[in-house]
């Protein structure tokens, strides 16, 4: 699942094995799904709804076409289908608040969209969407079956996991989702939400039913989900009711906010260091680089405001805007879906600690690396970041450059930089004093191909444009 | 390991009734009261209660009469 790596021995998604209807491979670019005879009856019955055509036309719903083809293991699939590829997979914990709210905001529209088709989800994570740039597109047909009079929303408890939880904790918390989702691939449950969401300031947006009740009764109701479901069922639980439950969580989604206004890097977008000559220097410096071929893969590490993510996305098929601010990625987000801009996908990245392999065996759901290599790194005012606050070796940093086996544009603010002193101020006196550019220059002629090399802000900030060793 | 995959786990189904509102919280109280031994479902009136008696078939009645 590694793009663009070559051939490589075809196999199943190492996260497409939870449900045992529908699985999903890689063949080179194309992605194809297995479906079984359920999950193909399902699916003639999903694709003649309005909702379906609807969905993939508004780009909400991944596109797809029934083809021939082979499966990994041979398996006698009742249904191929090969899906519209997303260039990136990303994830919850890499998401900003924005996205993962949208997120939910569309798996509840699909699901309502569905039930007035007699379709209905069996499940509701985050997993089951991927931002195409900056818009969510639902990905999982597989998720869809023919709705059973009486039976409840059986998405409801992992769309409470998955989504719901993780945006309360940021909006009535000023928690960050990503830690927590990052940290269980299942998401938060009902009594770890009701502990961190103490208190009553909130109690009237959603915290009774979804997190006080649902923490108890899950308590008080552990095991025998099916008869459960027979008992509301024989109760009297129908559409209308599902129905009510959709419509009342997408309602508490959509007015859900964070409120942060201020965070270390927020108002970095206003770049004062920088004369208007010399950002506009750094500006040509990069498209110069970037005008030089078209790329498939972009990563602007420390991206802020996206400014030359956008320069980036001239000339690339995907560009990942990265930052570890959340707030400063959910504002690109939103700037990025306002204006309709494509080809960006901004994600939260601290690269002192990226994202690893969570799930099964680690592999589940892989690590950034395993699921983008980029053609170009962007690595503009991050280095001394990594370097002084959090005490990676510059070395160890231009080591992790190398292993991308990319082209780089790496800025690197020399020991006369007023950043450079304000990090170091923060520092024991003399534990960076190995931070020079003289020693930097050295370890990136050991490792790179020097193109080009300019200085920025009277020599206080130097441009590399790198190339990989061959 | 994942609960979602046709298995909603007892309590959010009924949460998730409850928290529909109106009707929703009628179903999901019903469905408690089943649960928990008290009282008797809609549900008993799929059974016909005459199986339980003594044969005299037409003379019980429905369970929901009774409630």
């Amino acid at each position: 699942m590694t793009p663009g790596s070559g051939p490589e021995a075809v196999s199943y998604d190492s996260g497409s094995f939870r449900d045992p209807n529908s699985r999903v491979w890689r063949d080179g670019s194309r992605v194809l799904r297995g479906l079984n005879e359920a999950a193909s009856a399902d699916f003639a019955v999903l694709s003649a709804t309005r909702f379906y055509r609807g969905a993939c036309k508004a780009g909400d719903l991944v596109t797809s076409e029934a083809v021939e083809a082979t499966s990994p293991d041979g398996s006698g699939w009742a249904l191929v289908l090969e899906h519209d590829p997303v260039e990136v997979i990303t994830y919850a914990h890499e998401w900003s608040f924005s996205m993962l709210r949208d997120a939910a905001s569309l798996t509840l529209k699909l699901v309502r969209a569905a039930i007035d088709e007699d379709m209905t989800s069996k499940d509701a994570t985050p997993y089951n969407v991927q931002f195409v740039g900056a818009k969510p597109t639902f990905i999982d047909l597989g998720s869809f079956e023919s709705y059973r009079a009486g039976e409840p929303w059986w998405g409801y408890r992992q769309f409470c996991q998955m989504f719901l939880y993780p945006l309360m904790f940021t909006a009535y918390k000023d928690l960050p989702h990503q830690p927590w989702m990052r940290g269980a691939v299942d998401g938060i449950t009902p009594e770890q939400a009701r502990r961190v969401l103490q208190g009553r300031r909130h109690a009237s947006k959603g915290l009774i039913p979804h997190v006080w009740l649902h923490a108890k009764a899950d308590r008080r109701f552990s095991g025998g989900s099916a008869r459960t479901v027979k008992e509301l069922k024989r109760a009297g639980y129908n559409k209308k009711i599902y129905v009510g439950l959709v419509d009342r969580l997408r309602k508490l989604v959509d007015d859900l906010s964070w409120n942060r206004s201020d965070s270390a890097w927020a108002d970095y977008s206003q770049r004062s260091h920088y004369t208007p000559n010399e950002l506009g220097s750094k500006a040509d410096f990069v498209r110069g680089v970037v005008e030089r071929r078209h790329r498939r893969h972009v990563w602007d590490i420390g991206a802020n405001d996206g400014m030359f993510s956008r320069i980036a996305a001239e000339q690339a098929d995907v560009v990942l805007a990265m930052d570890a601010d959340a707030l400063v990625v959910d504002r690109l987000y939103r700037a990025l879906r306002d204006d309709g801009t494509q080809g960006i996908t901004p994600l939260v990245v601290n690269f002192a600690d990226p994202t690893p392999g969570i799930g099964w065996r680690g592999v589940e759901r892989p690590a950034l690396t395993e699921r983008s290599r980029p053609e170009l790194v962007l690595a503009l005012a991050v280095v001394h970041h990594l370097a002084l606050t959090h005490n990676v070796p510059t070395a160890a940093i231009l080591d992790f450059l190398v292993d991308l086996d990319s082209e780089v544009v790496l800025e690197v603010p020399t020991e006369s930089d007023w950043m450079v002193q304000e990090l170091k101020s923060h520092k024991r006196a003399g534990t960076h004093d190995a931070y020079t550019l003289a020693a930097i220059e050295t370890q990136i002629d050991e490792r790179f191909d020097v193109r080009q090399r300019s200085e920025l802000k009277g020599g206080t900030r130097v441009l590399f444009d790198l190339a990989p060793r061959a | 390991m994942n609960s979602a995959y046709l298995d909603p786990a007892s309590g959010s189904a009924i949460i998730g009734a409850v928290a529909a509102g109106g009707a929703g919280i009628a179903v999901a109280g019903r469905a408690v009261l089943s649960k928990l031994g008290f009282g008797k479902s809609k549900s008993s009136k799929e059974t016909p209660i005459y199986e339980e008696t003594d044969g005299s078939e037409g003379v019980g009645e429905s369970d929901e009469i009774a409630q």
